[in-house]
């Protein structure tokens, strides 16, 4: 009888190490097919007319004469139009900087409208335009929220992945790290799925939007996206933590911790946090196209990083090259 | 004229033309202020919702966005697309295909009606060559489409991506068919331009306002849901003065190239009519509510008026039956103006009120001296001086410190000034004494009325040499109809008279007659002291007396005895002998009257034994027969049978015999002298009755109470002690018994005896007593 036991064990804890190892593959499998790529190779251009590379830049009409034209994503609008205006007020610039999204930016770079470009994601293909240089200004966390309410105030970034793509339903199926159970309430998730043909952000967390659920509410725009989570006790969203502070009116959100990782910058300039956004900015390189006054703003800017103020929570490309994050030039490529 | 015209209206109409008038100004200020206030308040509630709207039509045009993107992806899916794709060949022709109707690479109809609305849609074929097209209405497409880039076709993919393409704005979504190896085989692309149908088929045919996407750093209108109204290009700040307009937000799309947002407008117009519509509804409640406002309270004026009538009322009925005021006529005003005029009213009449307890505190206090004064152990002339002062410092009296007090003494209608303060030397020497009648002092006692003089007049008869300019108050001081003396006091000149004062006066004027009665009474009754005290002097002689006679009788017994026996042993012719027998006589008559005093004054032993008083009766009766008959005194006997009584003989005799005589000495014409005895029961006490009753003179009424007394006699001196009938009174006493008189000037008198009889025990008793008193014994 026991021999026969000794061999039940023999037996089974092979078995055991097998069907472990099978899953522990599966799931690294799937955690690697549902994360999208972080960048996009940096040696890919894309292909333009000939007519198109000698155009030189031209500024739109509503600009008016300026020196620089820049047009910014909307975090970036935030955090250097002020050391713009101070850099044109220094150096008797006359500098316009309008307040857009990334593929605004994209289309007046496509037009050649703008000496400076900002971006709130890594360049996609589409971006990378023959002569166009991109610098980073940073990363910043991107931070899961959910109802100010909500007892949960942590979970994996598996969780996290399963409840986006549906495979879980109520709040109660989820614990605190301290075992509190959450809720018997549905959960809503809410995605602003942005520029799909970049790399980075929500692409972070799963790859495109056909990987979120049916049950996944869209939202076209940042405020709704805050205002929808607080309004909705089950509801789960994510943004970055600079603009949850600058649509505070439309409601309060709390923002969860991944894996028992606060999402703050040393834990994403560690890489213990998953989840972020990374800021660039461009500039021409080519004869008809570089303007001395742009790379000058840019130098200024990338050496202005220790200025960022924290409460835009972005880590400033120096600090991430001290902890060995990736740069092809002044542009991130990849992280630890 | 207004002001009286105004106090004349009643509070409550007045008020209610206060609050009218109040109203309509408050209420035109507050409706403009409110007015302000609701527009603002609208607009703001207008935009918010208008935003919301907006916000709301933004999600929908988002969603309508995604839908192209979405729809593409399912229509490239479709195995009915791939079928087609697999056995078309394109290479053998050039030129692009136009389908109007619903081509076999597109679903059904019936399922393209439940996409998004395909305006156009695109097939490239592998190389990214536009094969085929479908457009559900004929409308011309740009170049550039019908032969898009790589980079439109980079951008277009897997997203919904809005663009300019020629100078236009489109929405493009494409998607690719790929096969086993990844080579891509066809590509689905939706071209929808961005125009007014394009906005009207995202919100769906019921959202009520005019919308439009704006674009441009300066925002500029780039299509309008109603171009007729919002034109493309249009300043949006242009627009501000004809449109609220509102949720002008800037699209947050990564794909797109366009600066885009979204706005809603709304007519102000419009908004005004709306405001206006509220604030008329607004305004409308507030008259009502004002009209309510002014009834209620006009009520509760109304209400209020009638409590200040009924307070008002109150108040004057304890101004007249508390406060002693007189009735007054309301005023004139409203009742406010009423309350307020009997308030005042009662406020001076508390005033006055307590001016009259304050006076009366302190008049009472004044009398209270005087009273105090008069009971002082001083002399009245004192007592004067001091109440004259209590008078002068009377402090609500215009009194100068001056003034004097008078009283009628021995001398009749004259006053004799015994008190004074203040006067000068020459006054009160011509003012000691004042008659009746002459000047103001004198006139008040003749007259018995107050004299007042308000400066020196003609009646002012006694004057000095440099008397300073005064007046008078004047009182005598009246003891009934009896003038016991005046009371002068002085005063400013130009003093007014004063009923007040006056009433006064005479309460201190009579107080003073009541204290210098008191002192008379008191005076007479220090008089009596002194009689009563004489009168125990003349016991005391009375025992002397009775000493003295006890003391002598025994020599004179001697003296008689002696005078006697020598006038028998002398012979009558010896003329010596006329003189032993006068001798004789006047110690007979000596003894006699030792004998009374003695008698009265002496406690004499009762010899007491049973005897008939009837008996005694005829025995005392033939002692003076022979008197009787002298005097023509007719004898009625009037015995009736009566028990024996246990009484002293000898006293009872002497008693009787007292009353015998007393009756002749009253009868010198002759008369009748009855006497009687019966039983008499007195107080279930049993007595003898002896009436002893003359038809004399009769003894005057006011001597009938002290017949009895010492030495009280009536008749001439010589004839008699005055100490009979105390001796009788004394003796009756002495046995238990009574003696009374009655007595009728002209008609007689009458002395009943009355002694006890029965309960001998008793009777023995008290005459024990007596006896033990008196040291005698049976």
């Amino acid at each position: 009888m026991k021999v026969l036991n000794n061999i039940r064990i023999i037996i089974f804890l092979p078995c055991l190490a097998a069907v472990f190892l099978f899953c522990h593959s599966v799931m690294a499998e799937n955690s690697e097919t549902l994360q999208g790529e972080p960048f996009t190779d940096p040696s890919y251009t894309q292909q333009m007319p000939s007519s198109w590379k000698d155009q030189p830049i031209r500024h739109d009409p509503d600009v008016g004469q300026v020196d620089l034209a820049v047009t910014l994503d909307q975090h970036l609008y935030r955090a250097i139009k002020g050391m713009i205006e101070n850099y044109a007020a220094e150096h008797g610039l006359k500098i316009s900087v309008s307040d857009g999204t990334c593929g605004i930016t994209a289309g007046k770079l496509v037009r050649k409208a703008v000496d400076v470009g900002g971006f709130c994601c890594p360049p996609g293909k589409t971006d990378r335009l023959p002569g166009l240089l991109f610098h980073t200004i940073g990363v910043v966390p991107i931070v899961l929220l959910v109802h100010p309410e909500n007892p949960i105030g942590d979970i994996t970034l598996q969780e996290a992945r399963k409840i986006f793509q549906g495979e879980m339903y109520r709040w109660s199926e989820l614990k605190n790290s301290n075992g509190q159970q959450g809720p018997d309430t549905k959960i809503q998730p809410i995605g602003r799925l942005h520029c799909k043909i970049r790399p980075g952000h929500w692409r972070l967390l799963l790859d495109n939007e056909d990987l979120f659920s049916p049950r996944l509410q869209e939202v076209g725009t940042i405020p709704d996206m805050i205002s929808l989570v607080a309004a909705t006790p089950g509801a789960i969203g994510y943004e970055v933590m600079m603009m949850v502070e600058r649509y505070r009116s439309e409601g309060k959100v709390k923002a969860l911790k991944i894996d028992g990782i606060a999402p703050n910058r040393t834990n994403l300039l560690s890489r213990k946090y998953p989840l972020y956004r990374t800021l660039n900015i461009t500039t021409w390189q080519g004869e008809k196209v570089k303007m001395q006054h742009a790379q000058e703003l840019v130098d200024f800017l990338l050496g202005q990083e220790v200025r960022l103020d924290n409460k835009f929570n972005i880590i400033p490309a120096s600090s991430l090259r001290q902890m060995g994050w990736q740069f092809k030039g002044n542009e991130l490529i990849g992280s630890p | 004229m207004a002001r009286r015209f105004l106090q004349r209206i009643p509070l409550t109409v007045k008020m209610v033309l206060l609050t009218v008038v109040v109203g309509i100004f408050t209420g035109a200020v507050l409706d403009y202020f409110q007015t302000r206030t609701v527009r603002n308040i609208f607009v703001a509630q207008l935009k918010e919702n208008l935003n919301l709207e907006a916000q709301e039509a933004r999600i929908r045009f988002d969603n309508y966005i995604k839908g192209h993107h979405q729809s593409v992806k399912l229509i490239i899916s479709q195995k009915q697309l791939a079928d087609y794709i697999d056995r078309k060949d394109w290479a053998s022709r050039s030129e692009v295909v136009f389908h109007r109707r619903s081509p076999p690479w597109l679903p059904r109809p019936s399922v393209l009606r439940s996409l998004v609305q395909i305006r156009n849609a695109l097939l490239l074929d592998g190389d990214g060559k536009t094969r085929e097209v479908y457009q559900s209405f004929p409308e011309p497409l740009p170049d550039s489409l019908l032969a898009p880039t790589d980079l439109l076709q980079r951008l277009t993919h897997n997203q919904a991506f809005m663009t300019y393409i020629g100078g236009e704005p489109f929405l493009v979504a494409s998607e690719s068919l790929r096969d086993s190896q990844g080579k891509f085989l066809a590509t689905m692309m939706l071209v929808c331009p961005l125009d007014e149908e394009f906005l009207l088929a995202s919100q769906g045919p019921h959202y009520g306002h005019v919308f439009a996407l704006v674009t441009g750093e300066k925002a500029r209108v780039l299509i309008s849901s109603d171009p007729a109204q919002i034109p493309s290009f249009t300043m949006i700040d242009d627009l501000e003065d004809s449109y609220l307009v509102t949720g002008k937000s800037l699209f947050d799309y990564g794909a797109s190239d366009l600066v885009l947002g979204f706005a809603s407008f709304i007519s102000l117009e419009e908004v005004e009519s709306l405001i206006s519509t509220v604030i008329a509804r607004d305004r409308q409640q507030r008259v009502i509510s004002v009209l309510i406002f002014i009834v209620a309270f006009a009520l509760i004026m109304f209400l209020i008026t009638r409590r200040i009538e009924r307070l008002t009322g109150r108040i004057s009925d304890f101004s007249e039956k508390v406060l002693r005021g007189k009735p007054q006529r309301l005023g004139l005003g409203d009742e406010l103006d009423i309350l307020e005029d009997r308030f005042q009213r009662l406020t001076e009449e508390v005033v006055s009120a307590q001016e009259i307890i304050k006076r009366d505190y302190f008049f009472q206090s004044t009398i209270s001296s005087i009273l105090k004064i008069a009971l002082e152990p001083i002399s009245l002339d004192k007592q004067l001086d001091r109440i004259l002062e209590a008078i002068l410092s009377i402090p609500f009296l215009s009194l100068q410190a001056k003034g004097s007090i008078f009283l009628v003494e021995d001398e009749p209608q004259v006053l004799v000034m015994k008190a004074q303060y203040g006067m000068s030397r020459a006054i009160k020497t011509a003012c000691a004494k004042i008659p009746f009648g002459k000047c103001l002092c004198g006139l008040a006692a003749s007259t018995h009325e107050i004299v007042f003089a308000d400066h020196v007049d003609d009646r002012h008869e006694i004057t000095c040499e440099g008397m300073p300019s005064h007046g008078h108050y004047c009182l005598p001081i009246l003891l009934g109809k009896n003038v016991l003396g005046a009371l002068n006091l002085y005063v400013e000149e130009g003093h007014k008279r004063n009923p007040d004062e006056e009433k006064l006066l005479v309460s201190v004027a009579n107080t003073l007659a009541g204290v210098i009665e008191h002192r008379h009474t008191e005076q007479e009754k220090e008089k009596l002291q002194e009689e009563l005290a004489q009168a125990e002097k003349l016991t005391a002689l009375g025992r002397l007396t009775a000493n003295v006679a006890h003391e002598i009788r025994n020599p004179l017994t001697l003296v008689g005895g002696f005078a006697r026996r020598l006038n028998k042993k002398l012979s009558s012719n010896i003329s010596e002998k006329k003189y032993l027998e006068i001798i004789i006589s006047e110690v007979s008559r000596l003894e006699k009257i030792l004998l009374n005093v003695l008698t009265y004054s002496k406690e004499t032993g009762l010899k007491l034994d049973d005897h008939d008083i009837n008996a005694i009766i005829e025995e005392v009766l033939q002692m003076y027969e022979t008197r009787l008959k002298e005097k023509s005194i007719q004898i009625r006997k009037s015995l009736h049978e009566v028990p024996k009584i246990m009484i002293d003989k000898e006293q009872i005799i002497g008693t009787v015999s007292n009353l015998i005589s007393n009756a002749i000495d009253f009868m010198p014409e002759g008369g009748s002298l009855t006497i009687s005895t019966q039983k008499e029961i007195r107080k279930g006490a049993a007595y003898l009755n002896v009436k002893v009753t003359d038809t004399g003179a009769g003894i005057p009424e006011d001597k009938l109470g002290i017949i009895f007394e010492p030495f009280f006699t009536t008749k001439f001196l010589g004839h008699g002690t005055g100490l009979g009938l105390s001796i009788c009174k004394k003796t009756v006493e002495d046995h238990g018994g009574f003696i009374t008189v009655e007595s009728s000037i002209g008609r007689g008198s009458r002395f009943i005896i009355l002694l006890p009889y029965e309960h001998k025990e008793l009777r023995s008793g008290k005459i024990l007593a007596i006896q033990k008193k008196t040291g005698t014994n049976n």
